[in-house]
């Protein structure tokens, strides 16, 4: 329906034209790149066009981009940056933003960044060094010999090390009868461990051994320092605080750079922008004067951008040509303004194929219906309206964001309509008289409202698979697989209605019959063809529950209510003094803020899911590929163009 | 003080109704700390590695919380309807008050089970944020179509609370 056609596009200009050509695309984003290298094998790439000199000049520029973003995350993580989510960015010009990415005082910002980093770094491996040897001594904090003097002499062996602390005793005596120059001497123990101290006399090494090596003794070496074990941790204790000093240094340090923040965001920005002109660039193929590239544009954008591009280089030369079947061309589409923010919807699903048929039309209507209804409450409805316009208002999003706000909106105005046909106005807040009937008191009426909506819906789908076969030219498949489930579906809603009892019958069995008959017309042979006819009838389970499962929009009206007067219930209780009042308001607030965040979840989540399963289930398949155009992406600034695009 | 001991005597019925409001808001309730406990354990991974994700997992982990909400709305129609939250509880048959607790059973079990689930889709989702955050509504989809049962069991104990005549 709303599928705009796209044309393929291939300029060849002058070389020296190359940056300002690509520069043209970026700032009319109007233009898909298509990298022709992705098609073009090594070997024909080298015999048709120059090396690239380009690849060279990207990698330069992502690493300055890395180095700017890397100041920016470490300022951010002393000075966490204070913007406000709404506040505008600056905006620049391109020649404002060059002079930035040149001043030599930004870049020592930069450098002196990395250097902080460093000295961090060292910091933190050095105090793991320190932590360690600290846990390395710490039992043995109570022995008062400088740790470089256990050493062992000519004839004395001394050796630190441990023993379980159960043999810790019978140690001891054993070295008394069979070593008895020797001595040892427990520093510390704890639960399973006695770290000791063993002095003897090295004529004894081999009994002494023995014994140790019968009660699981094992040497502990203890880290090479000068002085006691407990005037080393005492020092590291001392150096630990001088490290944290010195960190604070860099923190507040840190803090002092990041008063240059604005100017290096505009870099960031600035070298963000020509990583993405270069990368175009790349997609060129050069000769020695020229080169060539191509990309796609949608049909009515043709006009413009070649204007615009012939008018800033004459010397260009480009055509126009309808994509190939073998193309991956993108998919454009074009719907009115209430249609638009419902595409959203639809391309979270599956954008629509390029020879597929635009379902956002019709999906804008379903959705817009069930969405209000499932929430169903005219004040929140008005505050999802003007959260929405306010937000489209002041916040000027674009894309995905701006759609989605576009819905905030609209689904806000289904709100408003729906909460007002309910009687739903901040729930019971105002005891409102509803225009059309109040769900509470009679559910069963909204139910099977809720089940034609869904029968609607449901017969809508059916009715674009026909489309959809009678386009592709199968219009016996559209009279089978569509006409005959909608006719037997005809006679069976029928049944629902006692007057209608003969013709029902009739329908029904007429639609059964032809679908038994042509639903296995596939199948070769005749036992094949009437069993999957039958079998096909068991579809109507399907259709069944995709009815059902409508029942949801009356569900989740009933919760947004019920929840609102669980909140007025709860607030009215407090509302017995002055502070008792303002408690009240409190609390509805809150209250009911909650539950329209909630339900507008619920309500987005569930609409959603009746159009992916119950709806585009009958037809829909999808599988389209966005049209991703060239554009300008900043993160923290605007930039301003000196000429009108 | 005979009298004033029967004024607050509790009969079967008001008893039976009570506890189907208490299971319904206790069963869903479990259900959904469980399944947003779940789903919260996966965002706490995918936000170390990349916390700017924050928003979108919070979105993820709040889809199994809504059962606990359903077993506390099935709950408050039933105080409701027997009058627990005006003060003045009605004179309720133990055969009403045998049917107000049947009500309350479909949002109270399919809400715990189906919380439970979600909540364990919804983790899975969280993969397709840490790796694919663009399809954030595939996730949201797939734990949606859990949800689809507790909202049947919602509809269903909501109808039938609504038809009991007391």
């Amino acid at each position: 329906m709303a599928i705009v056609d796209v044309k393929k596009m291939s300029v060849i200009a002058l070389r020296r034209d190359r940056s300002k050509l690509v520069e043209t695309f970026q700032k009319l984003g109007k233009v898909e790149i298509i990298d022709i290298r992705d098609r073009t094998s090594q070997e024909d790439w080298e015999k048709l066009f120059e090396t690239q000199e380009s690849a060279r000049v990207l990698t330069e520029i992502q690493g300055k981009l890395g180095e700017v973003q890397f100041a920016l995350d470490f300022m951010a993580r002393y000075a966490p940056a204070k913007k406000s989510l709404f506040a505008e960015k600056p905006a620049y010009g391109e020649a404002a933003m060059e002079d930035l990415s040149r001043s030599e005082e930004l870049w020592a910002v930069v450098k002196e960044c990395r250097e902080l980093e460093t000295r961090l770094n060292g910091l933190r491996s050095e105090e793991m060094r320190l932590l360690s040897t600290v846990d390395l001594l710490k039992p043995w904090e109570s022995l008062d010999v400088p740790v470089q003097e256990l050493k062992s002499t000519e004839k004395v062996a001394i050796f630190t090390g441990s023993l379980p602390v159960g043999v810790v005793e019978s140690v001891k005596v054993l070295l008394r009868d069979k070593a008895p120059e020797s001595a040892l001497e427990v520093i510390s123990t704890d639960r399973e461990l006695a770290c000791v101290l063993l002095v003897y006399r090295k004529s004894l090494e081999q009994e002494v051994s023995e014994i140790l090596k019968e009660n699981s003794w094992s040497k502990i070496d203890l880290p090479q320092v000068e002085g006691t074990p407990a005037g080393v941790i005492e020092q590291a204790a001392e150096k630990q605080k001088e490290f944290e000093r010195i960190r604070q240094e860099i923190a507040d340090r840190a803090v002092e750079l990041s008063a240059q923040r604005p100017d290096l965001e505009v870099v960031y920005d600035y070298y963000n922008l020509m990583s993405g002109r270069m990368g175009v660039e790349r997609t060129a193929g050069n000769t020695r004067e020229t080169f060539y590239m191509e990309g796609w544009v949608a049909k009515p954008d043709i006009e413009k951008v070649k204007k615009t591009l012939l008018k800033r280089i004459p010397e260009a030369y480009i055509t126009f040509n309808d994509p190939d079947d073998e193309d991956d061309a993108p998919v454009v589409l074009k719907n009115p303004a209430f249609v638009e923010p419902f595409e959203m919807i639809t391309d979270l699903y599956s954008p629509p194929g390029r020879k597929d048929f635009d379902p956002n039309t019709l999906v804008s209507i379903f959705y817009f219906i069930f969405f209000g209804m499932m929430i169903s409450d005219a004040g929140y409805g008005i505050v999802l309206t003007l959260l929405g316009l306010w937000a489209l208002k002041t916040l000027k999003p674009k894309g995905m964001l701006k759609k989605l706000m576009g819905l905030i909106t609209l689904g806000g105005i289904s709100t408003v309509f729906w909460g007002a046909m309910f009687g739903g106005w901040f729930g019971d807040l105002f005891n409102a008289r509803p225009l059309w009937m109040n769900p509470l008191e009679d559910p069963m009426s909204l139910l099977v409202f809720s089940f034609a909506l869904g029968i609607i819906q449901i017969f809508v789908g059916l009715g674009a698979a026909a489309y959809k076969n009678i386009k592709s030219g199968n219009v016996l498949d559209a009279v089978f697989d569509q006409g005959l489930w909608a006719v037997l579906l005809v006679g069976l809603i029928m049944f629902a209605f006692p007057t209608l009892g003969g013709v029902a019958k009739v329908l029904a069995i007429a639609g059964a019959v032809g679908l038994i008959l042509t639903q296995g017309r596939s199948k070769p042979n005749i036992l094949g063809k009437l069993s999957s006819g039958i079998l096909s009838l068991y579809d109507v389970t399907g259709y069944l529950s995709d009815v059902l499962s409508y029942s949801r929009i009356l569900a989740l009206g009933l919760a947004t209510g019920v929840i609102a007067m669980v909140v007025n219930t709860m607030a009215k209780m407090l509302g017995f003094n002055i502070i008792g009042y303002v408690l009240m308001a409190v609390a509805l607030v809150v209250g009911h803020v909650f539950n329209i965040a909630i339900n507008a979840l619920g309500a987005y989540v569930h609409s959603s899911r009746l159009q992916y399963v119950e709806f585009f289930g009958k037809f829909y398949e999808g599988g389209g590929r966005t049209f991703n155009p060239f554009v300008v992406k900043t993160k923290y600034t605007n930039l301003m163009s000196e000429e009108e695009f | 003080m005979e009298a004033l001991e029967l004024k607050f005597a509790l009969t079967q019925g008001q008893f039976l109704s009570l506890m189907g409001a208490a299971l319904a808001v206790l069963l869903a309730g479990i259900g959904s700390a469980i399944g947003v406990g779940i789903a919260g354990q996966a965002a706490a991974g995918v936000v170390t590695e990349d916390p700017s994700k924050f928003g979108q997992t919070l979105l993820l982990q709040a889809l199994p919380g809504t059962q606990g909400i359903y077993g506390l709305l099935t709950g408050f129609v039933i105080m409701q309807k027997i009058g627990i939250i005006g003060g003045n509880i009605a004179e309720i048959s133990t055969v009403n008050g045998l049917l107000i607790f049947a009500a309350a059973m479909p949002i109270a079990f399919v809400g715990l089970m189906s919380a439970i689930y979600q909540g364990k889709a919804s983790a899975a989702g969280m993969g397709i944020v840490a790796k694919r955050p663009e399809e954030l509504a595939k996730g949201i989809t797939y734990a949606a179509m859990v949800e689809t049962y507790a909202v049947l069991a919602l509809l269903a104990s909501i109808l039938m609370i609504f038809g009991i005549n007391i």
